[in-house]
């Protein structure tokens, strides 16, 4: 993925000739991390987020210097990189691969470090299996902006330009979201 | 904010762990929640499970693609096949891309129409050729594969496929004969 991001680099210093509209290819590659971050938070992983920016970027050189302004680049990069990663989630739905419920030992033995008791160790365990289940059955619409609030850093007003939407809905879902989350570990009767 | 019922609390309560009630009112929930050990558990857990909804994302973010295996037993010989075409198809075009770098200047970066082509023509001529080979075991078809290379070398000169033909012309004509 390097190699082709270098490549849409040189191609961006190139392109970017033309002041006046909003280049897709330096705003793509400004905004990689935070992109990577929400196909991260939807559920990809490791070399396939990089699939998935691979076809977005494969997308921003075919759309090339078809939109005016850079808040509808945003919102179009973001609006693609979120349904690739949900179209990725269909077919392995269709081919049964529960990715998003994939367990690492290295995350719960990175979490269960400092924790010495061996109940609190299965307790922490037992909860990040309850928040995962708990995303992978989350609707799509809360999920997406969740990530974008709580792990690309964009606040309400800033989702709710990209989204669409006014930004008391996008704070309504998102309070509905953290609620399910909170209170998958409330009914499940573990402390927190 | 005066003193608030349990349901006022948790319509605010994502945004007083979240920190952005005003500190007014986040004194307020303060109270409340210094007195009330149900809501007290709920903002607790509002905390923790966002800590863990970041690790399991961050984890996303460094995690290495491993295939899962109780999958990968259970995939059918075509889709293993398939996998290992697309496999095939990557190392080739990557060789490819090795071998013949495309020229252009810095100036010129390769649009997305030209990467496209040259990758067609590449998996073109690397099928003739395969078909070319396979030809050739058969008997009495020296004339059709003269043919066949002829095209190539002519047509795709260029690619991998035609420089392999060169390399290689004399002993794939000698296996195929003449009727």
């Amino acid at each position: 993925m390097e190699t082709v991001r270098a490549n849409l680099e040189r191609h961006a210093q190139v392109t970017d000739a033309q002041p006046s509209e909003p280049c897709l290819l330096t705003v793509f590659l400004r905004e990689y991390d935070r992109l990577r971050r929400i196909a991260a938070g939807s559920g990809m992983a490791g070399s396939d987020i990089d699939d998935v920016l691979q076809d977005v970027s494969i997308q921003v050189l075919k759309h090339s210097g078809k939109f005016e302004q850079e808040n509808e680049v945003m919102r179009w990069l973001i609006r693609i990189t979120i349904n690739r990663c949900l179209s990725e989630h269909r077919r392995r739905f269709r081919r049964r691969i529960p990715r998003i419920l994939r367990r690492r030992p290295e995350l719960q033995m990175a979490l269960t470090a400092g924790t010495p008791d061996t109940a609190d160790q299965a307790a922490m365990i037992e909860e990040l299996e309850i928040i995962r289940r708990a995303m992978a059955d989350m609707d799509p619409s809360l999920l997406k902006m969740l990530v974008l609030r709580y792990f690309s850093d964009l606040d309400s007003t800033r989702i709710g330009e990209m989204l669409g939407l006014n930004a008391s809905t996008v704070r309504g879902r998102l309070r509905e979201a953290r609620m399910i989350l909170a209170g998958k570990l409330v009914r499940r009767g573990i402390e927190p | 904010m005066t003193e608030r019922s349990c349901e006022a609390i948790q319509s605010v309560l994502v945004d007083y762990v979240d920190r952005e009630l005003s500190a007014h009112d986040s004194q307020a929930v303060a109270q409340h929640l210094a007195g009330c050990s149900a809501c007290r558990e709920n903002a607790s857990s509002l905390e923790r499970s966002l800590v863990l909804t970041r690790a399991i994302w961050l984890d996303n973010l460094r995690g290495s693609k491993v295939a899962p295996a109780a999958v990968a037993a259970r995939g059918s010989a075509i889709h293993r096949l398939r996998r290992v075409a697309v496999a095939a198809c990557i190392l080739i075009t990557g060789g490819l891309f090795l071998f013949f770098p495309i020229r252009q200047s810095a100036e010129q970066p390769l649009t997305y129409g030209q990467i496209e082509q040259h990758v067609t023509r590449a998996a073109a001529a690397a099928r003739l050729l395969a078909a070319t080979r396979i030809l050739a075991t058969c008997e009495g078809t020296k004339a059709a594969v003269e043919q066949q290379c002829r095209y190539i070398l002519s047509n795709y000169p260029d690619t991998r496929a035609a420089s392999e033909l060169q390399a290689d012309a004399s002993s794939l004509l000698k296996g195929a004969s003449y009727d």
